[in-house]
């Protein structure tokens, strides 16, 4: 990794007793698209507002560009931001918003002009300078925020839950929108949401926080494939989780209950342990596990749901553990399957992870 | 017909109420304002014309704008602190807004005669403790109006300002701060520009209810404080001057809801583009 733009070096916020993020340590490369993932109260905004210099940490220091960051306040951080519900000023027009932080920093009325009309035709609201914020819909009003936290061209650019207050489609649109401006500009990005098709659609790395912690930084398909906790596991996507204790530790391996799987961290010999397999990766046939078959499980078939391209089936186990399996439509037709008849589930030890189960 | 207008009859009591106890006595005035001795203006002219009407026209107009400035500039830090403090310090500003509105301002006029007069608690104090020699002169002038005015209206100018500032979303005075401006320019950019709903509430309702002021200057200013209501009083007490006294009533309804329809009209424009 090239020099860092924005080095978080063992930062904490506590509020008396509570720590609302700790030990976070995090290096953001020129360019990267970074989220923060995680659910409410898990410290990510904290985290933000920190790097933005509302929220003093208590512990650890923040580097931007290679210089310290926490004696410099807020107006002078040169951090753009994108807020929750944007914050556009409601008293001021489109242009007057996006050329606020030009003003602010003295450029001269006819660079203003043009900078803020290229920031507008950038997100595509070239004429609509003399509206105001309210006479805008929610995305047109998206893109503004979005213009002025980048006409000034911050060399870090903050968006807190940007797409929250969207409907689904204008989410999913404005998503790609903001990538391609991300890609186009070269800004570098951390983005917070909760939402994490969010942060696999649209980032680099993620960040999944948890109880105000990192918990696990990669890019998404390490997050999805190599979860290294349970809670990511958990948190990105649907998986199961079969509970035992970890046997036959050995090097990348491990069995839970005799099912074999990769490690996702160092486990000591019988400690307390999850196999997390997910849906798509699970195969399975009518009737019953053929005994001393590796990888396999029998249960019986609960439930059978149609989802078109797919098929969930909900199969549960001898112990009562119930298990979805994701099929592809052409593959769910070749084993048809009834409600209350024996399956047998079978994967393959590589797709499974084995983690310390907390 | 909508079920609004069935039951129009209902406001017939305000209607009513209205009609008997303001509009007549109105048109009564008007008519005796412009009929007597002789029909004419010749009553405005004098308002108008004399120097002695028009400088009490002056007063009133003065001593409202200044007790609604010092109003604007007491009341804003105090609406501030109510809006961002905690919930038991909130009540307790509240309370201590409100209750010198539930006493008499007969009563709080007599107390600030006491508190302000040559013989008075503040001078016998300064006096005592040697910090002055002569009593200050701090009552039957333009201060000991305004100290009391100010102090009668002020919650008219705190909380329209508090309803206005606790609708305001923080992220606006954040959002300005991270664009680049520092606090002060924030502050008069963004913040204040969106409290002037409440802060142009806050001062029509003031400086309106200050012209029509009758007590407070009459009890605790000089001779040169005279207010239209004290000279439309002194007329008609004194000289039994009902035409004057009438146009000069007339002049001081015209005067307020002329500014009120300008206050409102400049008002609904920016309101529209806020």
């Amino acid at each position: 990794m090239t020099e860092p733009l924005l080095k978080l070096d063992n930062i904490g916020k506590a509020y008396g007793a509570v720590d609302a993020a700790k030990d976070i340590n995090l290096d953001v490369a020129p360019g990267e698209f970074v989220t923060f993932l995680g659910p409410s109260g898990s410290g990510k905004t904290t985290t933000l507002m920190m790097v933005a210099g509302f929220t003093e940490p208590t512990a650890g220091h923040i580097h931007l560009g290679g210089k310290p960051l926490d004696p410099i306040p807020v107006w002078k951080r040169d951090i753009g931001m994108v807020f929750q519900h944007y914050a556009l000023f409601p008293h001021m027009s489109v242009a007057q918003n996006v050329s606020f932080p030009l003003e602010m920093r003295g450029v001269s009325k006819r660079d203003r002009k043009q900078q803020v009309e290229q920031a507008l035709e950038m997100v595509g609201l070239s004429g609509f300078g003399k509206r105001l914020p309210k006479e805008l819909s929610g995305g047109q009003q998206q893109r503004v925020a979005l213009a002025r936290a980048m006409v000034f061209r911050p060399s870090l650019l903050l968006m807190d839950e940007p797409l929250g207050a969207l409907d689904k489609k204008l989410r999913e649109h404005m998503q790609l929108e903001i990538m391609h401006l991300h890609k186009n500009m070269g800004t570098t990005v951390i983005y917070v949401t909760h939402d994490q098709e969010e942060a696999l659609v649209m980032s680099d790395r993620i960040a999944v926080f948890n109880n105000g912690r990192i918990e696990q930084i990669g890019s998404p398909r390490d997050l999805y494939e190599a979860p290294q906790t349970k809670f990511v596991a958990d948190f990105i996507g649907e998986t199961n989780f079969i509970t035992g204790k970890a046997e036959a530790v050995s090097g990348q391996g491990a069995r839970v209950r005799g099912l074999a799987g990769q490690l996702g961290t160092d486990l000591n010999e019988g400690a307390p342990a999850v196999l997390a397999i997910r849906p798509e990766r699970l195969h399975v046939v009518n009737g019953h596990a053929v005994e001393g078959d590796d990888n396999s499980l029998s249960g019986t078939v609960r439930e059978v749901i149609y989802l078109g391209q797919s098929r969930k089936a909900i199969i549960a186990l001898e112990d009562g553990t119930e298990v979805s399996a994701l099929e592809q439509a052409a593959q769910a037709e070749a084993t048809a399957l009834e409600v209350g008849a024996p399956a047998a589930l079978s994967f393959r030890a590589r797709d499974a992870r084995i983690l310390a189960d907390v | 017909m909508t079920l609004k207008n069935r039951n129009l009859w209902l406001i017939a009591p305000a209607v009513t109420l209205i009609g008997v106890c303001f509009l007549y006595p109105v048109l009564w005035l008007l008519q005796r304002s412009v009929s007597e001795p002789v029909w004419g203006l010749q009553n405005y002219e004098t308002v108008f014309g004399k120097a002695v009407y028009v400088g009490v026209l002056w007063n009133t107009a003065s001593i409202a704008g200044a007790t609604t400035l010092l109003c604007a500039l007491i009341g804003f830090p105090v609406a501030y602190s109510m809006v961002h403090s905690r919930p038991w310090i909130r009540k307790l500003l509240i309370f201590v807004v409100l209750i010198p509105f539930w006493t008499s301002i007969l009563v709080r006029s007599f107390a600030w005669l006491v508190i302000l007069q040559r013989g008075g608690i503040i001078n016998d104090l300064l006096i005592g403790i040697g910090l002055i020699a002569q009593p200050l002169d701090l009552v039957y002038n333009r201060f000991g109006v305004l100290l009391g005015m100010v102090q009668i209206l002020l919650p008219f100018m705190v909380f329209p300002l508090f309803s206005v500032m606790a609708r305001i979303d923080g992220s606006f005075f954040k959002a300005a701060t991270n664009l680049g401006a520092n606090p002060l320019r924030a502050f008069f950019r963004v913040y204040l520009p969106l409290t002037m709903p409440g802060l142009a509430t806050g001062a029509m309702l003031v400086f309106i209810i200050s012209l029509g002021y009758f007590i407070t200057p009459e009890m605790l200013g000089g001779r040169g404080d005279t207010m239209i209501a004290q000279l439309i009083f002194q007329r008609i007490d004194e000289f039994g001057d009902w035409p004057l006294a009438s146009a000069l009533a007339i002049v001081l309804l015209v005067g307020t809801g002329l500014l009120f329809i300008v206050i409102n009209s400049i008002f609904k424009l920016r309101g529209g583009r806020s």
